[in-house]
């Protein structure tokens, strides 16, 4: 293999990808998007939370019947509220106009409703009564609590601190799963991302007829692999493109203090499962490399190799259909299926070393599984590359191909 | 193999499945020498110099250039021009050519500039930056043969040069194919321009059915294929005689093939007695495409 024309096929693919305003349209469209949806359910929720405490201080007058005998006077007083003891007569104060709202409080409010009657305010608007109908009943209840400690753990938040051990060892809990997880995101994005690149990348020398050309420049297995190291440094470059404006975004939120920061220091680097993760991403990375290029070189055009792609992503992301059942029980046939098939592993053992259910032994059956299914699939894509590729119009006859 | 055989191709045969393209194919091509590969649609030409080139893998046979299998690292010596034709089309004109320099073994900067001398050289000084796709099928087709011929390869194989070429760019693209004549590269030209095949080629093979049907210098050909013929320029048709074949006949011009032992004053003779006016009458040998129509049948030429 020739390093310097593996090194031109990688600088003339990355550069004129990277040159493609479509690359950066395409990286920056989806955080744009995810950014723009965030920052509208934000503004929604605020908004949202500012409506129900406006309604919530909502000055009006109200009458209100106390059966259970736990509201305040004084409170409902300030409230503007106004105490009866005839509810047939709040309604009707309500029906004629004299107040807004009645509620009548039952004997026992932890089991019955608190009953309101009031002046249509609209779908929203009415969401007023009941703020202050339960807001009453609550400061009321809180009054009659002596210790501000029992106060505080019942309307409060109680935080817990947990340590769980392992063989006798403090084991890591999900500071220990998280790195080894973003593997998994990270051949999604590149596999999904990259995918119809990987499919195309052959099928583009095809369309345009200039495989006789480059064949008799450098070797299939060369430019492919020239081509499959571009792809990487492609998709590496989108997924920075893509993560960069949101990381930023929250470093800055985090910074003004709109959002809490992350806590670093409960990630947990496991030396056994990043190497794992990494030969994971590589070997599946690789293997759907081999297999989508070897059927871009099968195939006409890309219309005709888009129905196999399908199938070949469904194959990819097929384990996530079944991830409650990778949580639950690892040793279940359909994981160990999954696990050691070469198209399915990837997910599924990726799934399986961040949760800490994947015994080394079955990491590196699947590792050379991975690697040995990548190095025959890059030899039948070289195959079907060298003479699929000048079948410009056709399938190509993957007998006559294979048995050369 | 001959001592200065540049490609040597001996029993070469080619399999698909159960058809045979090519059944026991041998040839060779010297050194410095101009080739003319001939032979209609799908008799096995372009399977040949894919074969040759690697690019198919020969079911049996030896085809090697310059003593070994071609290997792409010895692109430094092949200019290669495929029948199907295609560049990068989305890419501009120079990064093409550029990039084809670079895997042909050239720097970066002499690619560039060697790329630049040659668009200046065919007309197209402005359309460096320009993508191949907004280039006319002309222009794609002048930037193909730059690639081809950038690295001053010893060997050049042109799969139907002149496809898709105008009269005007036509010339233009023999006159640089005489140019690398002329500088001692070894040509091998698959086409069906007979009068280029005539001007230019030393030696030709052609190809029918996979099978080698006449192999030599265009001379050796002419022979065998039948003696003398006479071109005839007349006001009339030349009627049919048992001296002679009509080989071509249209609008006053024909050429036809005597048979053994007539003399082609005879025949000058016979069409005067006939009261038939001759204006031309040259005696010479049976012209290539006279030889074509006969091998591969007027209607499978056409």
């Amino acid at each position: 293999m020739k390093n310097s024309n593996v090194r031109t096929v990688v600088g003339f693919e990355v550069v004129r990808t990277l040159k493609s305003k479509a690359f950066w349209i395409g990286s920056f469209t989806a955080p744009l998007l995810i950014l723009a949806v965030y920052g509208i359910a934000i503004a929604s929720s605020m908004s949202g939370t500012q409506t129900i405490e406006d309604q919530a201080q909502t000055a009006f007058a109200f009458e209100y019947a106390d059966a259970s005998g736990i509201v305040q006077d004084n409170i409902a007083t300030a409230m503007q509220g106004t105490k009866i003891s005839d509810p047939a007569q709040g309604v009707e104060d309500v029906k004629s106009g004299k107040v807004e709202a009645f509620f009548a409080y039952p004997a026992d409010p932890t089991k019955d409703p608190v009953t309101i009657a009031a002046a249509d305010a609209g779908l929203i608007g009415s969401g007023k009564y009941d703020a202050v109908a339960t807001g009453l009943l609550k400061a009321s209840a809180a009054t009659q609590v002596q210790s501000p400690t029992v106060l505080a753990l019942l309307t409060g938040v109680i935080s817990t601190t947990t340590t769980t051990y392992d063989n006798g060892e403090v084991s890591q809990g999900i500071g220990a799963a998280i790195v080894p997880a973003a593997f998994i995101v990270l051949f999604f994005m590149l596999v999904i991302v990259q995918g119809n690149r990987m499919l195309t990348a052959t099928l583009e020398e095809k369309e345009n007829r200039v495989t006789e050309m480059i064949l008799t420049t450098i070797s299939p297995t060369s430019l492919l692999v020239g081509k499959v190291i571009a792809l990487i440094i492609i998709g590496l470059t989108q997924i920075v493109a893509m993560v960069a404006p949101v990381a930023i975004l929250a470093f800055i939120l985090a910074k003004m203090g709109k959002i809490s920061s992350f806590d670093w220091s409960i990630l947990v680097f496991d030396p056994t499962k990043m190497t794992f993760g990494v030969l994971l991403l590589l070997g599946g990375f690789f293997l759907f490399t081999a297999t989508l290029v070897a059927i871009g070189a099968a195939m006409p055009t890309v219309k005709d190799a888009q129905g196999i792609f399908s199938a070949v992503i469904i194959l990819a992301v097929m384990p996530i259909y079944v991830a409650m059942i990778v949580l639950t029980n690892p040793d279940s046939l359909i994981v160990q299926v999954f696990t050691f098939f070469p198209w399915t592993a990837p997910i599924t053992a990726m799934a399986r070393n961040a949760l800490g259910t994947l015994p080394w032994w079955h990491g590196v059956i699947v590792v050379v599984l991975l690697f040995a299914a990548t190095a025959l699939m890059f030899r039948i894509a070289a195959r079907l590359f060298q003479y699929g590729s000048v079948e410009y119009t056709k399938k190509l006859n993957l007998k006559v191909a294979l048995g050369k | 193999m001959a001592s200065d055989s540049l490609v040597h191709i001996e029993n070469f045969r080619m399999d698909f499945g159960p058809l045979t393209v090519i059944r026991d194919l041998s040839f060779d091509v010297h050194a410095g020498e101009t080739f003319g590969f001939l032979g209609s649609n799908g008799s096995g030409k372009t399977t040949t110099i894919r074969a040759l080139l690697g690019i198919y893998i020969p079911t049996a046979g030896t085809l090697t250039i310059n003593g070994r299998q071609f290997q792409p690292s010895q692109t430094g010596e092949l200019g290669y021009l495929p029948e199907e034709r295609g560049l990068y089309k989305k890419e501009p004109t120079l990064d093409t050519m550029v990039y084809f320099g670079k895997l042909k073994g050239m720097s970066a900067s002499a690619a560039r500039a060697w790329s630049l001398n040659y668009l200046e050289r065919v007309g197209l000084p402005d359309k460096a930056k320009i993508r191949l796709d907004k280039l006319s099928g002309g222009e794609q087709q002048k930037v193909q043969l730059g690639v081809t011929i950038m690295n001053d390869p010893r060997l050049l194989i042109l799969d139907e040069p002149t496809k898709g070429f105008d009269p005007v760019n036509r010339r233009m693209l023999m006159s640089i194919v005489e140019e690398r004549k002329q500088a001692g590269a070894t040509i091998v030209m698959v086409t069906h321009q007979m009068e280029d095949v005539e001007r230019l080629c030393d030696r030709i093979i052609l190809l029918k059915d996979g099978v080698a049907r006449a192999y030599g210098t265009v001379t050796q050909v002419q022979e065998s294929f039948g003696g003398t013929t006479v071109r005839i320029e007349s006001e009339r048709d030349i009627p049919p005689s048992s001296k002679y074949a009509v080989l071509t006949q249209t609008h006053g011009h024909a050429e036809i093939s005597l048979a053994t032992g007539v003399e082609p004053a005879a025949i000058l003779q016979d069409l005067v007695t006939q009261g038939i006016g001759v204006s031309g009458f040259t005696p010479g040998r049976k012209s290539l495409e006279s030889i074509f129509v006969e091998v591969y049948g007027a209607k499978e030429v056409d």
